[in-house]
């Protein structure tokens, strides 16, 4: 039987939710309420559907940190968005549109038959445009250049590893002076560093970001770039 | 993260070099400068003409242009020293001067700004050491507040605390200071004329004088600064609380009455599941039109977030959305009564079809060649009718006549309408612009 993972806050809608897929796709429909819990589901199972929500306000994550996780874990099941689509998600939700391999994207307002059909049309291994109400925040097409391998080229070296290491912690207060204190480098350093990554950083929409900028960023796409990080830091 | 090197200290060279590369050397992003900033920037350059005033009304009191004799070859060495402080002062206006224009500027490599500053500082000393033939260290007063503003804005940028008596202190117990009193007393000893003792007492006073002039300007500047930033975060304070209360009693006042409103209608006209269903979507509909009416209130909504309501609304009643805004239009952001006015169009050019029976319903929204027009059309396959007939006090009618005539066109698409609205909307403002955070 096909298997879906719903990964969704609302405990109660996503049970609902649940229920009515099982009943009109025949599907057995698993529901995760946190993202730190789709690693155990993993662990349990291989699906061939995730239907991930983006906003997990009560949780220090995202649906980004979901479905990149579900796509290293398991690169064949198929990812699928779940959301609002609203100014809240657009980053994040364009984020998850250019790295991953996303099928489709669903508005959680659209009707439910709507919704039914635009799953039952992804299992069926369709091509499903993402819900017009959703259209108008993502990209006609997805960025060439953009990939998840491609965070490897914002940490060259030892020392922009420890610039990220030091952006990717969210409490600070990125100003040169803070940054210049956790990371050990001196003021010119820091500035040199940000310099270098200015090229690469505009392959990931951000012109002539600041350091607040940057570790906004480094925060929506941890997922991304955490594992180069820690490799570079790992090696020194 | 990585936590701080234990016992790691801030080199102090690192940050000299710092405060003479200026604020724009650590420029980073785009946002536009502070009014704290534009303010220090106002009084830099303010001080730089009172540099420039004090060393001309020495000069003219020193030389007598129009004499007999004209002007002596000493003379003309010292007008060459006031011309180049004007110069000198003229550069290090550039950045204050954007800044008050509310340009951050791009930053710029610290090897040559720190030389190019450096000389225009030494340029600045030169001039009044040349100029100025009593009382040097009272004209120090100036410089002294020209650099205080500028090490502000450089600290400020940086992230770092001015902390002006500990650097003082630092500074009277440098190395530095300590060498250069040697040097005074070295000429003390061995000059038994005392006019190089007396000169170097000079120059050690007016380097003092300047040192504390800069250093007020820093914290008094600074603890202005301090007294804004605490009013702000009051008035932040203040609003958000209000906002609570607003929200609360919107809560209270708009969606309870709606959900009661539907409740009522519900039970009242003993509604199948379908009516009951349609209801719920129309109650939805309207919560999402208040919604919007938040997201516009704040001042520079998305196109996007204004157009999803209707686009929604189609959703809901089973139409097909064949044609949405593209992503690259849609991201753009439009000021308040913009926002409404849109909504406005888009949602009776939206009503206006699918009360005409629309199964397929496109939307665009394009930028025409007019900057300051922007163009909603909605093609919708509901048959054809005439703009002309329609008649006073409908929604279109009243649209057309506010967007002025003209401006509201209908053209004949395949199985019913393309209705254009042009919608005027502002080309001088920038919508959505960044305020640096404040350090």
């Amino acid at each position: 039987m096909t298997r879906i993972l719903l990964v969704e806050d609302a405990a109660a809608l996503a049970e609902l939710f649940a229920h009515v897929v099982h009943e009109r796709c025949g599907c057995d429909v698993d529901v995760c309420v946190a993202v730190s819990d789709v690693e155990l589901f993993l662990e349990r199972d291989r699906y061939d559907l995730a239907l991930v929500d983006l906003s997990f306000p009560q949780e220090n994550a995202s649906g980004l940190d979901a479905l990149a996780q579900i796509h290293r874990a398991s690169p064949n099941t198929k990812l699928v968005i779940m959301t609002q689509g609203d100014a809240w998600v657009s980053s994040t939700l364009r984020d998850a549109w250019e790295l991953l391999p996303v099928a489709t994207v669903i508005s959680k307002t659209a009707p439910l038959d709507y919704q039914i059909g635009m799953i039952e049309r992804v299992l069926a291994g369709e091509d499903v445009p993402v819900d017009p109400a959703i259209q108008p925040l993502i990209p006609e097409s997805r960025n060439p250049q953009r990939d998840a391998q491609r965070f490897s080229r914002l940490i060259t070296h030892n020392g922009h590893a420890k610039l990220w290491n030091v952006l990717l912690g969210r409490r600070l207060d990125a100003t040169y002076k803070n940054v210049a204190d956790a990371t050990g480098l001196k003021l010119n350093t820091v500035k040199n560093y940000r310099s270098q990554l200015l090229p690469e950083l505009r392959v990931h929409g951000l012109d002539d970001p600041s350091l607040r900028e940057m570790q906004e960023f480094a925060w929506r796409c941890r997922s991304f770039l955490l594992p180069f990080v820690e490799e570079s830091l790992n090696n020194r | 993260m990585i936590p701080a090197p234990p016992g790691y200290k801030y080199p102090a060279l690192d940050l000299s070099l710092a405060l003479i590369a200026g604020d724009q050397v650590w420029q980073a992003g785009s946002a536009k400068p502070t009014v704290s900033e534009r303010t220090v920037a106002g009084f830099k350059l303010v001080s730089l003409v009172m540099v420039l005033i004090v060393q001309w009304v020495a000069f003219a009191g020193r030389v007598d242009v129009f004499g007999e004799g004209g002007m002596t070859e000493r003379d003309l060495w010292l007008a060459g020293i006031g011309v180049a402080s004007i110069v000198a002062a003229l550069v290090l206006a550039i950045r204050p001067i954007a800044l008050l224009g509310g340009h951050p500027g791009t930053a710029t490599n610290l090897v040559i700004s720190v030389t190019w500053r450096l000389g225009a500082y030494l340029m600045l000393i030169v001039g009044t050491a040349g100029l100025v033939p009593r009382y040097r260290f009272l004209s120090t007063v100036p410089l002294g507040m020209v650099a205080g503003s500028d090490c502000l804005l450089t600290l400020w940028t940086l992230g770092i605390a001015p902390a002006t008596r500990r650097r003082v202190r630092l500074f009277a117990f440098s190395t530095v200071h300590f060498g250069v009193l040697g040097a005074l007393l070295a000429t003390a000893v061995f000059d038994t004329q005392h006019a190089t003792p007396r000169a170097a007492l000079g120059a050690y006073c007016a380097m003092w004088t300047g040192v504390l002039a800069a250093g007020l300007t820093i914290s008094s500047l600074d603890r202005l600064k301090s007294f804004a930033d605490a009013q702000r975060a009051d008035e932040r304070r203040y609003i958000i609380v209000a906002e609570h209360t607003r929200r609360a009693h919107w809560l209270h006042d708009d969606v309870l009455s709606e959900i009661r409103l539907a409740t009522l209608r519900i039970d009242a006209a003993g509604l199948d599941s379908q009516h009951i269903r349609g209801e719920l979507q129309d109650l939805d509909h309207r919560l999402r039109l208040r919604q919007l009416d938040e997201i516009v209130r704040g001042g520079s909504p998305h196109l996007y977030e204004i157009i999803q309501p209707q686009l929604r609304r189609a959703q809901s009643l089973g139409i097909d959305l064949y044609q949405v805004p593209r992503h690259d239009v849609s991201q753009r952001r439009v000021d308040e009564r913009t926002g409404q006015l849109i909504s406005r169009a888009v949602s009776v050019l939206m009503s206006n079809a699918i009360n005409a029976g629309a199964k397929r319903i496109g939307v665009a929204i394009r930028q025409p060649d007019d900057p300051s027009l922007l163009e909603i059309t909605l093609t919708d396959d509901a048959g054809g009718f005439e703009l002309d007939s329609i008649s006073p006090g409908r929604g279109l009618a009243t649209l057309i006549r506010d967007l002025a005539p003209g401006t509201v066109r209908r053209t004949d698409a395949p199985g019913g309408s393309a209705m254009t609205a042009l919608i005027p909307i502002p080309t001088n403002a920038a919508i959505h612009t960044k305020e640096r955070h404040a350090q």
